[in-house]
């Protein structure tokens, strides 16, 4: 019973961040693709998390994987506003990288 | 698992490709990073645990923001020119071929002599208690073959004292701006969790994973980090304390491989019963020279200093 829900947390994971990667390839301009990448993946990342702690089975390695998580989800907020940060102060830059 | 392993390594393959084709030197960079983070996913699936926390630790993260920071100072527009595929043009030709050649002969060597390589590695292992530490990896660094482990300190430390010889060839804007700085509150939460782990990266190398190299290189990322959150910054000036802790690493090395030569009768053999606060000793002192190394080779400086200071 846990092995299943596990795995169907696990896909669910796996489906929220083929989404973002989806919406990083598709949407037009920095501000979406952002919105895309951070909202889908750390969703993504909770739900596998939660799926691998389940699997592992001790709760001293889900409270190792909650961490992980946790400190992803930091850097990913962190990263995310640098670059929204830079992007509104300098304009879109496109796909060109001149600084 | 062999689909996973296929598929890391033709992407490995792919972003070697990309490191040498991209458009742009920061399309280039960036390929180099992802490359050094799927090497490490490598090295894991390789089980080299201890070869995989370094390349994540130095070939990914500290790399990554040297060449990063080298980028970034470059003068504008410079580096934005298309790189140069390996046939346009007779330079790119010849490195290439000889990237290639020293390529083949490398695999030949390797086909060569298997055995001899795996009769070594057994010795080490059959001579493990006499090491000190329960790591093979840590004892073939530290005792077995400590002479090529001081020698690496060396060419740290070279590194380091060339690049500041150089004097900052590249104009270097030390003052970021406000946007680009890294929020104050991310070192605040970050710091305490990545002294942690640097430091038990060190200790652990006794007895798991880890060691000296791995854990300097975590701790000179805190140092990183704290650069970039503006709470320090390089300083044109150096004090003693950082040059003792600079050289500390070979110094304890070299003193404790000499000091008890009149007790051993070799350079480098460490008696019975202290061969492990020694090993402990030494760890210690290589893993913060190795942090500060790294850390002045980020900075470009000589010294460091709390911002705003003089």
């Amino acid at each position: 019973m846990t092995t299943f829900l596990a795995c169907g947390l696990i896909l669910a994971g796996v489906g929220f961040y083929l989404a973002g990667t989806v919406g990083l390839l598709r949407f037009p301009d920095v501000y979406s693709r952002l919105h895309a990448l951070t909202k889908a993946d750390n969703t993504g990342l909770g739900l596998l998390a939660l799926g691998v702690a389940l699997l592992a089975g001790s709760p001293r390695l889900a409270l190792l994987i909650a961490l992980v998580w946790l400190v992803a989800i930091i850097a990913a907020s962190v990263a995310c506003h640098l670059i929204a940060g830079y992007a509104l102060q300098v304009g879109e830059c496109g796909d060109e990288d001149d600084r | 698992m062999t689909a996973l392993d296929s598929l890391l390594a033709l992407l490995l393959l792919l972003l070697a490709a990309r490191c040498v084709s991209a458009r742009s030197l920061l399309q280039a960079i960036v390929a180099f990073i992802v490359l050094g983070l799927l090497l490490a996913l490598s090295w894991v699936r390789l089980e080299a645990p201890d070869l995989a926390l370094a390349e994540a630790a130095i070939g990914a993260g500290l790399l990554g923001v040297l060449l990063l920071g080298t980028w970034r100072s470059l003068p504008l527009g410079h580096g934005n020119e298309r790189i140069p595929l390996p046939w346009q043009g007779l330079r790119p030709a010849l490195i290439t071929t000889g990237c290639t050649v020293l390529a083949v002969l490398l695999t030949v060597a390797l086909h060569q002599h298997p055995e001899q390589a795996a009769m070594s590695g057994l010795a080490a292992l059959d001579q493990l208690d006499a090491a000190g530490v329960d790591q093979p990896v840590t004892a073939v660094l530290l005792n077995f073959r400590a002479y090529d482990t001081l020698l690496e300190m060396g060419v740290l430390l070279m590194a380091l004292i060339g690049t500041l010889m150089l004097d900052s060839p590249l104009p270097r804007d030390t003052e970021l701006p406000a946007r680009t700085m890294l929020p104050a509150t991310l070192a605040q939460l970050f710091l305490p969790l990545i002294l942690l782990i640097g430091l038990y990266l060190v200790w652990a190398g006794a007895y798991s994973p880890g060691g000296a190299f791995q854990g300097g290189a975590v701790l000179a990322g805190a140092g990183v980090l704290l650069i970039l959150t503006g709470f320090g910054e390089g300083d044109g000036r150096d004090g003693w304390v950082l040059r003792a802790l600079l050289a500390g690493g070979a110094l304890v090395f070299t003193l404790a491989g000499l000091l008890l030569i009149p007790v051993t009768g070799a350079f480098m053999a460490y008696p019975q019963g202290l061969v492990t606060p020694i090993m402990v000793l030494i760890e210690f002192s290589l893993a913060l020279s190795i942090a500060l190394s790294l850390l002045l080779l980020y900075t470009g400086t000589p010294g460091l200093r709390r911002r705003g200071e003089r």
